[in-house]
């Protein structure tokens, strides 16, 4: 593209990544959002019996594509900073999804996610060699290709420490840009993250990289955890972040729109009012942009570090440690010596266990409840060491369910939730009635775990069933609709 | 232990079958009705920036200790420092030797089940595990050992 290209792509404004629990806030204060950044995987789902086999609801895509902003597309499962192709099959729904959201541009990741053997379960970073630079270039055009609008790929977070055989980052971004011609998804929190860790200085990435490539801004907050500061997402833009792009903000030519991310799990306790807040902050950056192009592209370095060591080998040595696996060759142990591994494997475990309990919540916390949270975590543990992650929240969550029945506990009611979450699940992705038979009123226990706590009354005896249905009013005999109401607080 | 009230209730059968029919999307998220369509799949979809920090394995390990408390600090979520029990009758704890030998824990868990003896209602949790017994631990055995109650 030329750089006169990029200046005519349609100016957005500010927005927020896309989470379902600010629909509120949309509704609030639609004036404080101009565009939203949709994650398109978050809503797909993959069926645990049909691997690879992505179902997408119409009905989310619709009421997406009818929400009263500007749509943007930010791939969350095909990353551009790896060797391995096997998320090809995502291709043809995200182009089906950038046309039907009817988004302008969209943008991926520069970091890995899958080896040959496994999924990594977190955005790991790409080897910043000549190798590299040439491997990530065709899988930059071949994503852009497939989706049919320009691409910007995302300068990711870097948890390891700078490494003496690679390229610098910012020098690597703006050879990959340029190479292959793509935009830049400028994440400054990633960047100022990765300073605070030991890389490079933020300015030093800016003044490498070609800012007539930068379309678009991503900014969040974090914080630290074991001495490393987090890409958390989880609260306030840091002031000292913040005042560094006062002074960047101005110097981007083409800049389209900038986006705040707020992880979804953080929302409860972050709140509505300090997003919105944060919103208004991210206006004051957006209202400094330069409204007119002009900056001549930088002279790029063409030096790199030789690539001695070829991607694939980057990849399973780190996507092998990140997962919990012991070295193998001299680069998984020199890897491992590296503490940011250690950040990574902490994070990874961090996502699994939120897929299993976000999917299971009611039969994880009967599990947390009876055996006491730290067993839990134990068991979920030794679940990591035998399975690598899955891409998919409810693929993940139904691999630890088929080894914990491996491991016949014998706890009273577990099969029964479990049974009754399952056919919740699966009634909404097939559209087919489920009936979940008891022994016992469940309503007591239902109600009792929703609520963080066991039931303190003995349930009583009977042939008791639930009819899950894909749509309907709630219907009861034999049984005050109270009751119902109880273990369902929702009416 | 404050079990007697508990105990009184009359365990009794229901005569016939009760039957509730509840659409997928309330009986999988209770407020569901408040939420739009797309936070239904948001559960079992990818999850979102995969470099980034989930929580909410935390939050729920700290709701089941502290239902009251789910607004703590966020910083301090991904802690993971063993939390204080909660004040719940029933706590199985591990000897440290216990704790990361999974096979051990498995043991344990088996234990505790068997020393439990069967429930009365063999589809409920016994009231006699959640009241009579105060804390199970394990010894470096393995074996579980029996406290108050």
């Amino acid at each position: 593209m030329a750089a006169d290209a990029f200046s005519r792509l349609p100016e957005l404004g500010v927005g927020i990544v896309y989470a379902s629990a600010l629909e509120p806030l949309f509704q609030q204060c639609p004036e404080a959002i101009d565009v939203v950044e949709i994650e398109p995987q978050t809503t797909w789902i993959e069926r645990p019996d049909r691997p690879g086999e992505i179902l997408v609801r119409p009905d989310v895509e619709d009421h997406l594509a009818g929400l009263p902003f500007h749509r943007l597309v930010h791939s969350v499962g095909t990353p551009v900073g790896g060797s391995v192709t096997g998320a090809e099959s995502q291709f043809p729904l995200l182009r089906e999804t950038v046309r039907k959201l009817n988004a302008p541009w969209a943008s991926e990741h520069l970091a890995f996610n899958l080896t040959p053997d496994f999924f990594t379960g977190f955005f790991l970073p790409p080897r910043q060699t000549e190798a590299g630079l040439s491997v990530y270039t065709r899988a930059i055009q071949r994503l852009a290709e497939a989706v049919q609008v320009p691409l910007a790929a995302e300068t990711g977070v870097n948890y390891l420490r700078p490494r003496s055989d690679e390229i610098p980052d910012g020098e690597f971004m703006a050879q990959l840009a340029s190479q292959a011609d793509c935009g830049i998804l400028l994440d400054l929190h990633n960047v100022y993250a990765n300073e605070r860790n030991g890389r490079q200085k933020v300015w030093d990435f800016v003044r490498q990289i070609p800012l007539e490539r930068v379309w678009e801004v991503h900014l969040a907050g974090g914080f630290e955890l074991d001495g490393y500061w987090l890409d958390a997402h989880s609260g306030a833009i840091p002031d000292e972040l913040f005042a560094l792009c006062r002074e960047m903000i101005p110097e981007l030519p083409n800049l389209k729109a900038i986006i705040f991310e707020v992880f979804s799990s953080f929302l409860p306790s972050f709140g509505a009012d300090r997003v919105r807040h944060e919103l208004d902050r991210v206006r004051s950056l957006w209202e400094l942009r330069r409204t007119r192009g002009g900056c001549a592209a930088r002279n790029h370095s063409q030096g790199s570090r030789n690539g001695e060591l070829d991607v694939q080998s980057w990849e399973s040595a780190l996507g092998s440690l990140a997962i919990g696996r012991a070295p193998v060759d001299g680069l998984g142990t020199q890897l491992a010596a590296d503490p940011g591994v250690g950040i990574m494997r902490r994070l990874i475990q961090e996502f699994r266990a939120s897929m299993v309990v976000g999917v299971y919540r009611l039969s994880c916390r009967l599990l947390m409840l009876t055996l006491s949270p730290d067993i839990f975590r134990a068991i979920l543990e030794d679940f990591w060491t035998h399975e690598p992650p899955r891409q998919y929240s409810y693929s993940e969550a139904e691999a630890f369910i088929a080894y914990l029945r491996g491991k016949n506990l014998r706890l009273p009611w577990l099969d029964k939730i479990l049974e009754f979450e399952k056919a919740a699940i699966e009634t909404q992705l097939d559209g087919h009635s489920r009936v979940v038979k008891f022994s016992a009123d469940p309503f007591p226990m239902l109600r009792a775990l929703a609520e963080g706590r066991l039931p303190e009354i003995i349930p009583q005896e009977g042939d008791y069933e639930i009819e899950i249905t894909p749509e309907g009013p709630i219907t009861v005999s034999g049984i005050d609709l109270e009751q119902v109401h109880q273990a369902f607080p929702f009416h | 232990m404050a079990t007697a009230e508990v105990l009184s209730i009359p365990k009794v059968r229901a005569h016939g079958t009760v039957r509730v029919s509840l659409p997928a999307k309330v009986a999988y998220s209770p407020d569901a009705l408040k939420k739009s369509i797309a936070s239904l799949v948001e559960n079992l979809g990818c999850p979102k920036c995969f470099s980034g920090a989930d929580c909410l394995f935390s939050f729920e390990r700290n709701y089941v200790v502290d239902p009251q408390g789910r607004l703590a600090p966020i910083t301090s979520e991904l802690n993971p420092q063993p939390l204080p029990p909660r004040e719940s009758p029933a706590i199985v704890s591990l000897s440290s030797g216990a704790r990361y030998d999974i096979n051990k824990v498995f043991k344990a868990v088996d234990n505790v089940i068997g020393a439990l003896g069967p429930c009365p209602c063999h589809s409920g949790i016994d009231v006699l595990y959640q009241n009579e017994i105060t804390v199970i631990g394990v010894n470096e055995r393995g074996e579980a050992q029996q406290f108050g109650g």
